[in-house]
């Protein structure tokens, strides 16, 4: 916004309708160097699950770039600024709550943002910062690491909370249940008559074998059925295991979450008061920290993934899974038309005795 | 014993102490030195002593003159560097008049607490003690934000509720406005001078125009500073990033 905004703002608010000046300052706002740093950090962003991270996420996401006043495009502005800013992980990244793989630009927790004496550094700066007083300093640590603690602890109670739910399903979730035991069923029933097929004796199918007749149903009840419950079979063991995969340390998780929850509140703990005295030691020998930020994460430590928890459901939404689930259910389909159509035509031929 | 000013021979101290404000520069020099200081001494050797310990102190000549002023006639009317005033709302008028812009002898006015000095050597503070709370208030404001102070006092003593903008008056902010949207070449320079002007803020608290006031400098402010900050972390950054120096290099 530049100066002549500022005049058309004063003239708005004292009653001129300045709509007419808006025209360009939409497009202006697209194209700011603010809102596509503010796009590019959203994308990374989502990748966390601290307090501040989502917050940022979801301001982003209920944005809307329509003013329809002088007013309203000041806030819009000053709101991704604002975000702009906080979107960095210099801001959102917790500690205790990044991700054990995290290879991104910040290494060490000094790089990390802290308030100190009303102002906002990052904690390397406080850290070496002659002007600041020791006791200043480890009250602000103690602060922003209280705040830490407090997200780390909702991050968990959100996994209890998803735990529960995935116990206590809703009806439109045992639905998914039934259809997973249908397809089980009829994966079981599919290879079952495939292998009765071939066994039972039935000569007038049976003669196909060694002489495949394109007129007759029964040479593609021999040739074709199996090909496709094969591929079917293939598919489906595959995905299962794909499945099984994605839901191992989710499962895992949500049996030890069940009963040990009070042990990972307490673990948290400790390991926020052990980063406030490894913090405070730095303070004390006017150290700066380097290379030391999955050091304290507890996201995922020897008890349990919580973030497998929080993002199962994510991982559902994925293009692999979708593809692999949409794959699955197009041989499904196929399987079970080709199950239909081979039945029915051993069934006939076996009540009347001759190959159709 | 007499004193010679401008061929005029003043006998009394009284006398001269009203014509000192005509030319702070000459009486600057002249209460420093020994002539003026020795008809002062011979008259009343206890106010001599009293301006002799003004002297020290590092006063512009205008505040050193007027104080100086004062304590040979406590009871003048407001009068500083070729300003007099028969009231104070004479004076809270001339100060608006020079709006934008500030009279920089009348700045002193609030920068050095002279107006409340005067209040109180001419005993007016003693009828008038409200008044009196309020323009030390402002003076107070003026350790902050002296310009901002010097408007505010101007539009306390004139009791005037609309805006002066170059000599023109107006209604108010609508009026202003449209005549500056239709007379001001450079708009840019005008809305930022205006979003951080002492005159606009000091009109906000004596006008009826302060709810919107309000806001208009709570959305430029915020506005602005979130612009600075995310320009400050963005430079930071770079810097750190050319420089690939980690923070505090131990």
């Amino acid at each position: 916004m530049d100066g002549k905004m500022k005049f058309y703002l004063l003239a708005e608010l004292s009653g001129w309708n300045c709509q007419a000046y808006l025209k360009d300052e939409r497009k202006k706002v697209q194209e700011s160097e603010s809102l596509s740093i503010l796009k590019d950090n959203v994308r990374k962003a989502k990748g966390h699950l601290s307090g501040k991270a989502r917050e940022v996420v979801r301001s982003y996401e209920n944005l809307r770039i329509d003013p329809k006043t002088i007013y309203q495009a000041f806030l819009i502005e000053n709101s991704i600024d604002y975000l702009a800013l906080h979107s960095f992980p210099e801001y959102y990244i917790n500690p205790l709550a990044i991700d054990p793989d995290y290879e991104g630009e910040i290494t060490s927790i000094g790089d990390l943002v802290f308030e100190c004496a009303g102002e906002e550094k990052p904690l390397n700066d406080i850290i070496l910062d002659e002007n600041i007083g020791d006791r200043e300093k480890k009250e602000a640590v103690s602060r922003q690491l209280d705040y830490y603690l407090l997200d780390m602890e909702q991050i968990v109670s959100r996994s209890i909370a998803r735990v529960k739910k995935e116990a206590f399903r809703p009806k439109s979730d045992m639905v998914s249940a039934i259809t997973r035991f249908l397809e089980v069923l009829f994966f079981v029933l599919a290879n079952f008559f495939l292998f009765v097929i071939y066994i039972v004796p039935f000569e007038a199918f049976h003669s196909f074998l060694g002489q495949p007749d394109p007129k007759y149903l029964m040479t593609y009840v021999l040739y074709v059925y199996p090909v496709v419950i094969y591929v079917f079979d293939i598919v489906f063991v595959l995905f299962q295991s794909y499945r099984a995969r994605l839901r191992e340390s989710f499962d895992y998780a949500r049996r030890f979450l069940a009963k040990n929850a009070d042990t990972i509140y307490e673990t948290i703990r400790e390991t926020r008061d052990d980063l406030y005295d490894y913090i405070c030691g730095a303070i004390n020998n006017r150290m700066a920290l380097l290379g030391d930020i999955k050091d304290f994460s507890r996201l995922k430590d020897a008890y349990i993934d919580l973030r497998s928890v929080l993002l199962f459901d994510n991982l559902k939404k994925k293009r692999t899974y979708l593809l692999s689930k949409g794959l699955l259910l197009m041989m499904t389909t196929i399987a079970v038309i080709a199950f239909a159509f081979s039945f029915i035509v051993y069934l006939l031929g076996a009540i009347f005795g001759v190959a159709l | 014993m007499t004193y010679l000013y401008r061929k005029k021979e003043y006998d009394s101290l009284f006398e001269l102490a009203k014509v000192m404000f005509l030319d702070s520069e000459y009486f600057s020099k002249e209460l420093r030195k020994g002539t003026l200081l020795d008809f002062i001494a011979e008259k009343d050797p206890d106010k001599a002593e009293k301006v002799k310990k003004l002297s020290p102190l590092s006063y512009p000549d205008d505040v050193f003159v007027f104080l100086a002023s004062y304590v040979l006639n406590p009871y003048m009317s407001f009068r500083i560097g070729k300003h007099v005033f028969s009231t104070y709302k004479e004076m809270g008028e001339s100060m608006l008049s020079y709006a934008p812009n500030m009279n920089n002898v009348l700045l002193h006015i609030v920068s050095y607490q002279l107006l409340s000095h005067h209040m109180i050597s001419t005993l007016y503070a003693k009828e008038h003690p409200k008044m009196l709370k309020e323009v030390m208030r402002i003076e107070k404001e003026a350790e902050r934000n002296r310009e901002k102070a010097y408007f505010s006092l101007a539009y306390f003593l004139s009791g005037k509720k609309t805006i002066i903008y170059k000599g023109v008056e107006y209604k108010d902010i609508y009026n202003l406005t449209h005549y500056l949207m239709q007379q001001e070449p450079n708009l840019d320079a005008l809305g930022t001078y205006l979003s951080t002007s002492p005159l606009i803020e000091a009109y906000k608290d004596y006008s009826s125009a302060k709810q919107e006031l309000d806001v208009y400098f709570h959305v430029v402010e915020s506005y602005d500073r979130d612009r600075r900050n995310l320009d400050d972390f963005l430079k930071r950054k770079k810097e750190r990033e050319r420089n690939y120096i980690p923070y505090g290099n131990p």
